[in-house]
């Protein structure tokens, strides 16, 4: 099964984690918005075979968010980056970028 | 029959076990199926079909035949392979699958009506008349299925694990140990697994020598360093059964009998890489009446000699298209038993392996075809070959057979590796890999022992350099196997695949009488002409063929059939045979215990009970508990001699006269602070929350992005930047990621800190017209705090007692219409508020209440349940709360509001029901229509969604959604109950939702 | 074409059944066609037959990229009920749910439907109540239902688990009498030979890379066995519905989603009906071949792959051991999967798209299976008359625009929930 780097707790499996929703769900300001661009944002997937950006929660963990580039028929993940204000540490308490 | 010496098993001791409640002999070392050779038996089950009768065919897991329950009857496991059952004291099998015996199965006629229960026959018959086909299918259920299930659950117990590793060798077979001996000497910490007692793979098998000792003793050495070595582990009876995203690979180790607690673990392991020295498993051939017991694979015939000292016969034929089954001959022969002679399907064998033949007089027969003759064993075979124009007949109890070898690549194709067709040798190989794994020995397509040895080495130099790593044999020197022969190479003659299929006509002429059954698939009795039939009937695909003749869907998952069928449909189609493709290859490799896929989180401990901090309160206090989700809450306190609806009256009665108490800890709790949380709330509710001023609470309400309501609950506003939200119980975890989504990924900008505190905040709320006097008792120096906190509002407020202050927040709210305060405390301090509170309640007549008071008691006032008076269709306006929605402010869901379906007549909307005769009882779950006997589509105006019995009114009190409720109040409509008994429908006056005092008075007291 | 039956078994069993003709023709495609179904599942296949059968239009082509039933008819738990709630969708269902009764006989072939009723475990007040809200429904709305108190579902199922000692101890159940299952891959070479024998060319490995349009309107096809031209398209593709409509330009509200399944080793019968549970995500029944088949909820990732991983199997195992722990010594197998479309709501995508002559059926969700006669049913007349049929009509494309979604669960728009 899936392994999924946590930017914050390392490489941990994917029974940890839930998929939220794909990263096209993001594409908002807040507050500009027509309504028909809403509806669609909030309904539309392009659900196309490759590489996505997904958005995950480490749920059963830190509770920390990622952006994950995921290929979905191969389930090769090819990258996790930190989401939200909280910064990567590293052990010594230096931030990593 | 035993031989005297030789064998890796431990004579010195003895094991006693029984089959059909025969009493046997074996030893240490056996499996059950060796054990069952050494002692003549022969016959050991019926096919699934035809009820054919069955020997021991192989010695492995690609087992077709031996399926035999295991264990004490009640609770024996069904469907057990005897060639992978390690003999212990006191085991008991049973055969399966006959009725009376398995000497005598009457079933047995289903073989003289095969004919007409030719492949797919059931989807040609038993389709009229309709009335029949209840009939028919039970006694097609009754025929079918191979075991019984156990009647109840056994005893085992199974554990799970994760593990992680730098290699995962699977199989400790030739290429696996030299892998594994090479890598050893590295750091990298390796883990071996193999799917037999011991290792050595076919090592154990066969008569070989490696560096100067034979086979098992090499093994037995190599094995020791290994054990010896920090850096490996080994694992036997351990089948890797299953691979998974990221090489994850699941193994299932088995732990020998009388271990400790477990029967079975599971290894989940993550390996950075995986080696498959899975090895290759020998195919079949297909001839007349291939499926007698004593015809066996022969290299299972020299398995059963050299590794368990036990014969398998007395007179044996081999019938072969290559090199690797004239071992057969040698061992065998060398050990006594009369080898009648070689059938070979090729013109030309080799001169050497020729040679041996004749040195023991064993007779060659080339380019020859054989059919088998028996009843319920094989007594003879007749063969015609291209030495002679006559047929000849030989007598023999064994035929030893071997069509090639089929590698092993259930696992490397299960990891997505591509899979390779290699003429040369009739069979599929691995293809480029698409995991990091690395494929070593016979799974290759290699059969010589040192090709077996060099390519282990091979995948170890691989790996190593994969890690960044060089590595050299222990002493410098690659294995070496000496005194090579020939024979112990495996040469193979491609003009003669295993599926050379008999032209029955020629051989009948040739008068080996080749009429009978040529099976394809021994576990599911699909035989040659079921595949002729199936591709006439154009199911021509190789899943077609699969799902139509049931082809390799048995236990055994075709591993000595899907070959053979797939050469079979090739040749049909006249199409090369990777041109037609090959099946998907799925976990599990075999068949994997239910018991230890769930492991101990089953039945009891499938999830977690969840209870309040004041659950031993509740217990104390004679609570009846019922699930609320994942937690358990009290319906009701019982008292001595009442019922449950005399308790729930009773509270009822002392919250709206007198006081009640009730735990509400279970809903959800959320601390929001920062700059910015006010405005954070603003998008996430549809009512204004940066106009609540520090010191009040509002209702909160909260849509998803389709504008549907997704939660309720309370705002309140401890300080300019401080928030405390409560949400229902039930949505608790979702609104916690709904919130933490919008805070981390949707507006991070925003400063604004979340902590979720459903557990650490504890919640008891005192509601009844006395219960600001009796919270006055413990106000202590805060009384007067106590006295101006106005309706829905907050006050932070000490509570004391002798000396004991406990610190709380106060939240003028009440959800059952009278004054209420819900006081939160830390968790801690919980059951001390809730002693506190009852110490002082006798004055008042403080009485608990429960969940099902506390529904009445909101339902009387009109107020909603999300999840039932809201459910997931609801948006605001349905029910009754449009006026919330903020006109001046973006929220969530506002846009989807916006959408004509939003306010279109017809929608469901919130109101209040009355039964127009008092006494007739309103139910949750009860549709409503508009006439007593509309019926059918469209007959639906809605449901009752909340009800119960008011004793202060009483009669029932309901809330309802009804298509334009709010249209037609003061209407009649109809509940209808038939699923609950009531046949008659109840009359009902649609009513405003709030049913007690609706102006609210007793709330602002 | 109705030729099977006993006496046919007997007769061709004496001529060593070498007489047997094809179930269907695999066709070369023709150059045109009145209509081209893309997609050989269940659902195209009921709907060229239907479209044939129902409305004389033969003229038609059922393309599929591999073998028909290759993707979701072939994977699924084979589970056939009618017990859906809302009234957009309890009138297809339950017209489903009709016509399976009689189809092996109006196709000649035995789809072993088995109608051994659908249970659905009730383990709190709060579940008897929402079942008791389905039932009267279904009753009201003339469709068999029954609620069973927990001393008759124990009765009923004596192999159930309901005790106290369990996580959930069952208070009662649910149950839809006329449910049941139903031999999936028959069903496929059911409808084939019946759509075949009535002129419909069914062409396999044939798979469509192009949608050829002018001026808003659909033209043809282009595969890989050349270019097709016909007046009405359908996608019929269950699982990459939204790969091949994006081959017209269109994008969907379909998330596709991994559905796993699995069987155990075959066993004498041990379980009658079909049991699912309010509180466990899991559902069991047992096939006449004696498997016991389990399924549960998504993996919850999104994937076109077929290929599920291991903690979804845990969760069924254990939901299945915990209805009966007897099947604790049964091992597993095969297990597999299937690729849900899961729409924003819940429910199906069917009719007309923006694209004039190209229709949708797809995003069935967990529904599929069940609706294959009367989906192909009310979809043939949908693409006979060019307007949704009154039973599909509740699921236009554009509803999630308008607001009319048809919400059977309750979920929002996030399809992992549903």
């Amino acid at each position: 099964m899936q392994e999924i780097r946590c930017p914050w707790c390392g490489p941990r499996v994917q029974t940890e984690f839930e998929y939220y929703c794909d990263d096209s769900l993001l594409t908002e300001v807040w507050g500009s918005e027509a309504v028909q661009q809403n509806l669609d944002r909030v309904f539309l997937r392009s659900n196309h075979l490759g590489y996505h950006q997904e958005i995950w929660q480490h749920t059963h963990g830190c509770r920390g968010w990622l952006r994950v580039l995921r290929h979905n028929l191969t389930h090769e993940i090819k990258e996790s980056q930190p989401l939200g204000s909280n910064p990567v540490v590293d052990k010594d308490g230096r931030m990593q970028s | 029959m035993r031989m005297s010496q030789g064998g890796l098993i431990d004579r010195g001791r003895i094991l006693n076990f029984s089959f059909n409640g025969r009493s046997l002999q074996g030893h240490p070392g056996d499996s059950l199926a060796s054990a069952l050779i050494a002692n003549g038996i022969r016959l050991v089950g019926r096919s699934f079909k035809y009820h054919r009768p069955r020997g021991i065919f192989s010695a492995g897991s690609e087992e077709p035949n031996a399926m035999l329950r295991i264990g004490p009857e009640a609770t024996a496991e069904p469907n057990t392979r005897a060639t992978q059952t390690p003999l212990y004291e006191g085991l008991q099998a049973r055969s399966q699958n006959h009725w009376p015996s398995l000497e005598v199965d009457l079933l047995s006629i289903n073989n003289l009506l095969s004919p007409v229960f030719s492949t797919g026959f059931y989807n040609k018959t038993f389709i009229s008349p309709r009335k029949l086909w209840p009939v028919y299918e039970k006694m097609l259920r009754h025929i079918a299925g191979h075991g019984r299930a156990p009647g109840q659950r056994g005893p085992e117990q199974f554990e799970q694990c994760f593990s992680h590793c730098d290699v995962l060798i699977i199989g400790a077979g030739p290429a696996g140990l030299a892998a594994a001996r090479r890598l050893a000497s590295t750091d990298l910490r390796v883990v071996v697994v193999d799917e037999c007692e011991r290792p050595g793979g076919w090592l154990l098998k066969e008569n070989t020598s490696i560096d100067g000792s034979n086979g098992t003793d090499w093994c037995d050495r190599i094995t020791r360093q290994l054990s010896a070595a920090e850096n490996v582990t080994l694992l036997y009876l351990t089948t890797a059964f299953g691979f998974y995203d990221h090489n994850l690979v699941a193994l299932a180790e088995r732990l020998p009998s009388g271990a400790a607690t477990f029967s079975q673990r599971l290894h989940r392991v993550r390996a950075k890489q995986v080696v498959f020295a899975t090895g290759s498993i020998e195919r079949p051939l297909v001839f007349a009446n291939n499926d007698l017991p004593g015809i066996m694979l022969a290299g299972a015939a020299r398995a059963y000699l050299n590794q368990f000292a036990a014969k398998v016969g007395q007179r044996m034929v081999i019938y072969t298209n290559n090199d690797s089954a004239y071992r057969s001959a040698v061992d065998l022969s060398d050990a006594g038993v009369d080898v009648a002679a070689v059938a070979d399907l090729r013109e030309a064998p080799h001169a050497s392996a020729i040679a041996r033949l004749s040195e023991r007089g064993i007779s060659l027969y080339k380019g020859a075809r054989i059919a088998a003759h028996g009843r319920r064993h094989l007594r003879s075979v007749r063969l015609c070959h291209s030495g002679s124009e006559q047929a000849l007949q030989l007598d023999c109890d064994t035929l030893a057979v071997s069509g090639g070898w089929t590698p092993t690549l259930h696992l490397h194709s299960q990891s997505g590796g591509a899979v390779r067709f290699e003429p040369q040798l009739d069979t599929f190989v691995p293809g480029t890999p698409k995991q990091a794994t690395v494929a070593a020995g016979a799974v290759n397509g290699l059969h010589g022992l040192q090709e077996c040895l060099d390519d282990g080495e091979r995948a170890a130099v691989t790996i190593a350099k994969r890690f960044g790593l060089v590595t050299g044999a222990p002493n410098g020197r690659s294995i070496d196997p000496s005194n090579e022969s020939v024979e112990n190479q495996l040469l193979f003659d491609t003009d003669c695949p295993a599926v050379k299929v008999v032209n029955q006509h020629k051989a009948r002429r040739r008068g080996i009488g080749a009429s009978g059954k040529y099976f394809v698939d021994f576990q599911n009795d699909v035989t040659i002409s079921d595949v002729r039939q199936a591709y006439r009937e154009s199911y021509v695909s190789v899943e077609h063929l699969k799902r139509y003749t049931t082809l390799g869907m048995g236990t055994d998952q075709g591993k000595t059939s899907n070959l053979n069928g797939l050469d079979l449909l090739a040749g049909l189609r006249e199409e090369p045979v990777p041109k037609v493709g090959i099946t998907t290859f799925r976990p599990p490799y075999t068949p994997v215990t239910l018991g230890l896929l769930a492991g101990q989180s089953q039945g009891a401990h499938l999830s977690p009970t969840r209870k309040t901090v004041l659950h031993a309160k509740h217990e104390q206090a004679g609570a009846v508990f019922d699930f609320n989700g994942l937690w358990l809450r009290p319906r009701c306190y019982l008292r001595h001699g009442e019922t449950e609806e005399t308790a729930i009256g009773r509270e009822i009665r002392a919250v709206r006269e007198g006081v009640g108490m009730t735990d509400v800890s279970t809903l959800g709790k959320f601390e929001i602070q920062g700059a910015d949380c006010a405005e954070f709330l603003n998008r996430v509710y549809i009512g204004n929350m940066d106009t609540l001023v520090s010191g009040r609470c509002r209702y909160g309400l909260m849509l998803s992005d389709d504008g549907m309501v997704l939660d309720d609950g309370t705002v309140t506003r401890l300080d300019q930047q401080h928030y405390f939200i409560t949400t229902s119980t039930g949505h608790a975890e979702h609104v916690l990621q709904h919130l933490e989504f919008l805070l981390d990924v949707l507006w991070p900008e925003l400063d604004v800190n979340l902590v979720a505190v459903t557990e650490q905040w504890a919640g008891v709320a005192v509601a009844g017209p006395a219960s600001r006097k009796l919270l006055r008792q413990l106000a202590g120096s805060d009384t007067e705090v106590l006295e101006s906190v106005p309706y829905m509002g907050y006050a932070s407020i000490e509570l004391e007692e002798s000396g004991q202050c406990i610190k709380a927040r106060l939240l003028r709210i009440s959800y059952s219409g009278e004054m209420a305060y819900e006081i939160y405390v830390p968790a801690h301090s919980a059951t001390h508020v809730w002693e506190l509170i009852l110490n002082h309640g006798p004055g008042f007549d403080l009485q608990p209440y429960g969940m099902d008071a506390m529904d009445v008691l909101r339902i009387e006032k009109g107020f909603i349940v999300v999840g039932a008076d809201a459910d997931g269709r609801t948006t605001p306006m349905d029910i009754g709360m449009g006026a919330m929605l903020s006109k001046t402010k973006h929220f969530i869901g506002r846009h989807a509001l916006t959408r004509p379906a939003m306010h279109e007549s017809g929608r469901f909307q919130l109101v209040g029901l009355q039964a127009v005769n008092y006494q007739d009882g309103l139910f949750e779950g009860a549709q409503l229509t508009r006439l007593a006997g509309d019926r059918g589509y469209g007959a639906s105006i809605g449901h009752i969604s909340s009800a119960g019995f008011s004793p202060l009114l009483q009669r029932h009190v309901a809330l309802a959604l009804v298509r334009d409720g709010r249209k037609h109040l003061g209407q009649t409509i109809y509940s209808q109950d038939p699923a609950r008994a009531c046949p008659t429908p109840v009359g009902v006056t649609i009513v405003e939702p709030c049913a007690y005092d609706p102006e609210g008075a007793r709330l602002r007291r | 074409m109705r030729n099977y039956s006993s006496y046919a078994l007997i007769k061709n069993a004496l001529t060593g059944n070498t007489r047997w003709t094809p179930a269907w023709r695999n066709a070369r495609p023709r150059k045109n066609y009145e209509v081209i179904i893309i997609g050989g599942g269940g659902h195209g296949l009921a709907t060229a037959y239907y479209l044939a059968k129902n409305h004389g239009i033969t003229d038609v082509a059922v393309l599929d990229k591999g073998w028909i039933g290759g993707g979701n008819t072939g994977r699924n738990t084979t589970i056939i009920r009618s017990d859906y709630l809302l009234e957009e969708n309890a009138g297809l269902y339950d017209f489903s749910l009709g016509l399976w009764a009689g189809l092996s006989r109006e196709l000649n072939f035995n789809l072993m439907f088995s109608e051994r009723g659908a249970v659905t475990l009730a383990h709190s007040e709060a579940h008897l109540n929402q079942l008791a809200r389905l039932a009267n429904a279904m009753l009201l709305r003339g469709v068999n239902a029954e609620l069973l108190t927990r001393e008759e579902v124990l009765k009923e199922i004596p192999v159930l688990d309901g005790g106290a000692g369990t996580r959930w101890p069952v208070e009662g159940a649910f149950r839809q009498p006329e449910a049941g299952t139903a031999r999936h891959d028959a069903v496929v070479w059911g409808y084939a030979r019946a759509a075949d024998s009535l002129g419909v060319d069914i062409v396999e490995q044939c798979e469509v890379v192009g949608m050829n349009m002018e001026k808003g309107r659909i033209k043809g096809v282009q595969t890989s066995q050349g270019v097709i031209a016909a007046d009405k398209v359908a996608i019929v593709v269950a699982g990459h519905t939204s790969t091949v409509a994006a081959l017209a330009g269109l994008t969907l509200p379909v998330e596709s989603h991994l559905l796993q399944a699995m069987v155990s080793e075959p066993i004498k019968p041990v379980l009658d009906t079909v049991v699912m549970s309010m509180a466990y995500d899991g559902y069991v029944s047992q096939t006449n071949k004696g498997e016991i088949v389990m399924g549960a909820e998504l993996d919850g990732y999104p994937s076109y792959s077929q290929r599920g991983n291991l903690p979804r199997i845990e969760d069924c195992v254990r939901y299945t051991l915990t209805m009966f722990p007897s099947f604790s010594g049964l091992r597993l197998m095969r297990s597999w999967a299937g690729i849900n479309d899961m729409t924003m709501d819940g429910s199906p995508l069917i009719g007309p798209t923006p694209v004039d002559g190209l229709y949708i059926n797809g995003g069935w969700c967990y529904g599929g299976f069940k609706t294959i006669p009367g989906s192909g049913w009310a979809f043939a007349d949908t693409l006979a008359h060019d307007r949704a049929h009154r039973l599909v009509e509740p699921y236009r494309l554009d509803r999630f625009n308008t607001g009319h979604t048809i919400n059977e669960n309750g979920h929002g728009p996030l399809p992992q929930h549903h």
